[in-house]
């Protein structure tokens, strides 16, 4: 007995609602109204980077799956943040209205190798293959849903961002997301198109709180 | 014309090209929405909605799925926001039925009479609005628009098994209520499963 045969009678009362007219509103009017509402709401609007970004890789599993195990073009960096003392509202400090700050709970990079060298402490440098893609992941981790957190990269010249399986020209990429309680992984693909080190930040804003990471792509190899 | 170039225009802005993709899904879609408010006007203003939504969102369409799966994924989603949404729930509590119209009348009709299966319907609408929202949108998408338990999984990002999962609890707990009322007896097994805990993936 399939599912479909389970319970004829609950099922017949469900199907019945199938043959309900539809109301007062015949289909016509129906169509002619959300004409005119789709009129006013404008043409679709266009993915932006960040969306373009994510759906490219969606697209791509068995592809990003090789370039993880080759491990030369995978790029993560961790970049772990929490608000914590933020659930509740507290007395502000005496003399002060500012907001309490962030408190970074934990900032470690996945990167399946070490990073080659360190700049300085707060820097991580990974090696790229020039021409290849390196996909960059953001780690926010928050104690409690974020309705909207403000992101900023700014690119250096030597790395472009890639997106719909193409470099682009933008050098800045801005975009505003909500976080949900927990860790959160934001995907970011870049390619190195000139060789040397190129130092990048990545700036969160979070709740009024800014938080920079610095990452350093040593781009090797001819183009 | 196929769907994909019916697609390709409707991205650029060809508004004739989108409604003649959503034609055969718009009667689905305002029975989907009368599963989220009482009144059918309410119900088209919602499924309305939903559309101006999916059509904004169209450029995120790129075939991962069939186009009808990516049509109910973001209706449904546009519906459960707004049944989750304050004001939703607290309209629906406003205009809850009192006990006289929530039973079937003794000396109904038969079958064959019109009142008596609007009436009908009309309880079942309001039973089915009473379930969790999980439970409510697998019944309507399965046991009354007929999708596949796959289609379903896609539509809701959930696996099959809890497909099938929300699928009994919410049959059970649908076959409660109309007992309750007086539409259907009590003679199935399940009707004392009255599952009040929402569903988990």
């Amino acid at each position: 007995m399939t599912e479909r045969d389970d319970d004829p009678q609950l099922r017949a009362l469900l199907s019945s609602l199938r043959d309900e007219p539809l109301g007062p509103e015949d289909a016509g009017d129906f169509a002619a109204r959300l004409h005119l509402r789709l009129a006013e709401a404008g043409t679709p609007r266009p993915l932006g980077m960040f969306a373009r970004t994510t759906l490219w890789l969606r697209e791509r599993p068995l592809w990003l799956g090789s370039l993880s195990g080759a491990c030369t073009g995978l790029l993560v960096f961790a970049l772990a943040s929490a608000l914590a003392g933020r659930g509740t509202p507290t007395p502000p400090a005496r003399g002060a209205d500012r907001q309490e700050p962030l408190k970074v709970l934990a900032a470690q990079s996945a990167c399946p190798a070490p990073p080659a060298a360190d700049v300085e402490t707060s820097v991580e440098v990974f090696v790229v293959p020039a021409g290849k893609v390196a996909l960059v992941q953001l780690h926010f981790a928050v104690d409690r849903d974020i309705e909207q957190a403000d992101f900023s990269v700014l690119l250096p010249e030597g790395l472009a961002f890639f997106s719909g399986g193409d470099a682009l020209p933008e050098r800045a990429f801005h975009w505003s997301a909500p976080l949900a309680r927990g860790d959160n992984r934001v995907p970011l693909a870049l390619i190195g198109a000139q060789p040397g080190r190129h130092r990048f930040a990545a700036t969160a804003t979070i709740g009024g709180e800014v938080v920079v990471h610095e990452v350093v792509l040593d781009v090797q190899g001819p183009v | 014309m196929d769907q994909a170039a019916l697609l390709e225009r409707a991205k650029q802005g060809d508004l004739p090209a989108f409604e003649q993709l959503l034609s055969e899904h718009v009667p689905r879609i305002r029975r989907f929405a009368r599963a989220m408010c009482r009144e059918q006007a309410d119900a088209d203003d919602l499924a309305q909605d939903a559309l101006i939504k999916a059509y904004q969102a169209l450029c995120s369409y790129r075939f991962q799925s069939a186009f009808s799966t990516w049509l109910y994924r973001v209706v449904r989603n546009a519906f459960l926001d707004h049944a989750r949404s304050r004001g939703a729930r607290e309209r629906a509590q406003s205009r809850a039925l009192d006990s006289e119209d929530e039973r079937m009348p003794d000396a109904a009709p038969g079958p064959e009479d019109a009142l008596a299966r609007e009436q009908l319907r009309a309880l079942v609408w309001d039973a089915l609005r009473e379930l969790p929202l999980e439970f409510r949108s697998a019944l309507v998408l399965f046991d009354l628009e007929g999708l596949s338990h796959e289609e379903v999984a896609a539509v809701e990002g959930v696996p099959v098994g809890t497909v099938k999962s929300r699928l009994s609890r919410g049959r059970a707990q649908l076959r409660a209520v109309l007992a309750e009322r007086g539409v259907l007896g009590s003679g199935n097994a399940e009707t004392g499963e009255i599952v009040q805990s929402r569903s988990t993936p």
